[in-house]
């Protein structure tokens, strides 16, 4: 296929780390003389391709080699082994801002860019009116980019990144450092140069963002490939990985961790509960607690898999108490994108404390009524119970189950609906002249 | 590694246009945050010029040599030493000097010596004309002998690429090499026929420091204006400058080529 924009194959980037600074010159220099050096594998057999006018994200922890893999395409960093095949001009936001010569004022050094990537004094004129437009930052170009705030920083250099007619353009996690208004202009921009045939490759920690706007994913551990597929799938996935680490570090600090360890999975879990057996893999948590069933019914009380746009539906759960403890309880409807739009929990709704308090094998039967005014669709219902660490930031997850259970929504047949949740408004039109 | 030092030169030669703007953005840069401006690339020079005459005129009671005005004999040299040293120690050092491009953009960083070559070539030009201008005004005619001038000029660059080349990629591994650099210009400075006038030495001494490939070009500035002697003419001399300088030119090139994928990992 000839629309391959990026071909990494194989590729390694080994730091070599030396006892002294002058073995690396020797070594550099000589390389028969074999210095002794110990080797870092930042990336190890790394390989994917990217396809014309894709937005491609690249996850993974911090030091898992996303940056790495970043640089070494853009061409900063020079492989160890392996080779990148790039077809096209690449313009790229690497970590904070691009090359930008701090002392520069931001006119000069958007001329400086355009040298760089072989676009003339002259042609880059033409596109001063548009970069200065897209970034915002009034007089402050005239001023040296030193004196920037770092989210005036990355808007030039993300207004210069995008108007120099970028084959491939290379985000960092940059933007995180812009407002939101910012990160939403970006975003827009992203994709409407993906649908002029630009290729993105984007660096995030935000899964939202992979979600809405990357259709694949790389996930990088360690300097391998986890699993490249769907973004949708793959923002799962490092969500689920952070939770267990999130719930791995609470647990040391509770010093509980020995005791719970031994049988973490499926610790908890029968096996001969249909339930359990379907949602085995989208599950996790400490498992003092579990969720035994979830259903939907319609209003008419009967379980339904099509729901009328919105019905008043029942969402019920059961859970089953295999300690003394109190834990809160929610639910996430999530649209086919897993983004989670309408929810609720025990606390949200004031149900008591917010909390239920059961004994070792007490179960409970949990109802949610509410109304589903969402578009059509297919929407997947995600269950959390959890303890809270750190009152309303942080919890410990004791179980949470994706895909607990699945509805498909109908079109609203009076009006189209042209957003993904509608609330009831309180309208008046009236006459002012 | 013929090929491949071939392959490093042809890539340069690719980067031409990119390697003018980048000189041209290089001049601009370095005097726009000053007040004074460009001024200074010319007010320096000219103030160690004034120093100099003062000096050896008035203080030493120079004679004038070989029948030319102290002034007229030192500034060809000191002006062609001045650039070299200009363009050794600015020109080592620019890696650093641009290692935020080296790590966030993607180009041929080799270009960046003879960017700053380039860049400090704009007032040497100014200052070979000021070479024209002070003969001319304690009236000698131009000849064509002068404009070999232009030659020798070429030929301290192809000098300057290599010991660059070298000096650069050096620097980016040890901070040691800038001091190491200041050490040899000030050497440099009065090992050349600079101040003092070869002739008058033992023929030994004159030997060795005939061996500094600056000699040749300090003493051929020289001969450009004053002498009225061809290039072609000392060849003993002109072999030696043109073997070290190849010499030079191919370990640089070789050094920096090797040095190169390591750049960004360091900085």
């Amino acid at each position: 296929m000839n629309d391959i924009m990026i071909d990494v194959k194989e590729v390694t980037k080994i730091y070599k780390i030396y006892n002294r600074t002058r073995d690396r010159i020797l070594d550099a220099a000589f390389p028969f003389l074999h210095i002794k050096h110990t080797d870092f594998y930042a990336l190890s057999h790394v390989s994917f391709q990217v396809h014309k006018g894709e937005i491609v994200g690249i996850i993974g922890k911090n030091g898992s080699g996303k940056s790495t893999i970043l640089k070494i395409i853009t061409g900063v960093l020079i492989p160890s082994g392996g080779s990148v095949i790039v077809n096209g001009r690449i313009s790229s936001i690497l970590e904070l801002g691009t090359g930008f010569n701090m002392d520069y004022t931001g006119i000069e050094n958007i001329y400086l860019n355009g040298i760089i990537l072989g676009i003339s004094r002259e042609e880059m004129k033409k596109r001063i009116p548009q970069i200065l437009e897209f970034a915002d930052i009034g007089d402050f170009v005239y001023q040296p980019v030193k004196n920037y705030s770092s989210g005036m920083f990355v808007r030039l250099a993300f207004a210069v990144a995008i108007n120099v007619d970028p084959d491939i353009l290379i985000v960092d996690e940059a933007l995180a450092v812009g407002d939101t208004a910012f990160q939403a202009k970006c975003m827009a921009k992203m994709e409407q140069l993906m649908k002029s045939g630009t290729t993105i490759l984007f660096v995030t920690h935000d899964m939202n963002t992979v979600r809405t706007l990357c259709k694949r994913c790389v996930y990088l551990e360690n300097g391998r490939i986890l699993s490249e597929g769907p973004a949708a799938e793959l923002a799962d996935l490092y969500l689920h990985k952070t939770r267990v680490s999130m719930n791995q570090e609470h647990l040391e600090i509770m010093e509980r961790q020995k005791e719970i360890q031994k049988e973490r999975k499926g610790k908890n879990i029968d096996y001969n509960n249909e339930f359990a057996r379907k949602v085995d893999i989208f599950r996790e948590g400490t498992g003092e607690v579990r969720f035994i069933a979830c259903k939907v019914f319609n209003e008419n009380g009967k379980e339904e898999y099509y729901i009328k746009y919105n019905e008043k539906v029942t969402i019920e759960m059961q859970i089953e108490f295999f300690e003394d403890i109190e834990v809160g309880l929610g639910y996430h409807i999530r649209d086919n994108k897993n983004m989670e739009l309408l929810g609720s929990t025990l606390a949200l709704e004031k149900i008591g404390k917010g909390v239920i308090k059961g004994k070792r094998g007490e179960r409970f039967r949990i109802k949610f009524r509410t109304l589903l005014p969402i578009l059509e669709g297919v929407y997947n219902i995600m269950l959390v119970m959890s303890v809270p660490v750190i009152a309303n930031k942080t919890v410990l997850f004791v179980d949470l189950v994706n895909n607990a259970a699945i509805f498909e929504v109908g079109e609203n047949i009076e009006t189209k609906l042209w957003n993904k949740v509608h609330l009831d408004n309180e309208v008046t039109v009236e006459r002012i002249n | 590694m013929l090929n491949k030092l071939i392959g490093f030169l042809i890539d340069i030669w690719r980067e031409r246009k990119t390697i003018l703007d980048l000189a041209k953005n290089d001049f601009r840069a370095k005097y726009t945050n000053s007040i004074l401006g460009i001024v200074w690339a010319f007010v320096v020079p000219f103030s160690t010029i004034l120093i100099m005459w003062f000096v050896f005129e008035f203080g030493f009671r120079s004679v004038p040599v070989d029948d030319v005005p102290f002034i007229l004999f030192y500034i060809p040299a000191f002006l062609a030493w001045n650039y070299f040293s200009d363009v050794f120690s600015s020109a080592s050092g620019c890696l650093w000097e641009y290692s935020y491009m080296i790590k966030k953009m993607c180009f041929r960083v080799s270009v960046l010596p003879i960017v700053k070559l380039i860049s400090a070539g704009f007032v040497h030009m100014f200052f070979i004309f000021v070479i024209f201008v002070m003969f001319g005004l304690y009236g000698y005619k131009v000849s064509i002998y002068n404009f070999q001038v232009l030659y020798y000029f070429l030929s301290m660059d192809i000098l300057l690429m290599g010991l660059t080349w070298l000096c650069s990629a050096l620097a980016v591994f040890s901070k040691d090499i800038s001091n190491v650099i200041s050490v040899i210009l000030q050497v440099g400075f009065w090992a050349t026929p600079i101040v003092w006038v070869p002739n008058n030495l033992p023929e030994k001494v004159n030997i060795i420091l005939k061996c500094n490939p600056m000699y040749y070009i300090c003493n051929g500035y020289r001969e450009s204006f004053i002498y009225h002697k061809w290039f072609w003419e000392n060849k003993a001399e002109c072999f030696y400058f043109w073997g070290i300088t190849v010499v030079v030119f191919v370990i640089g090139a070789n050094m920096f080529r090797r040095l190169r994928p390591q750049f960004a990992d360091v900085m």
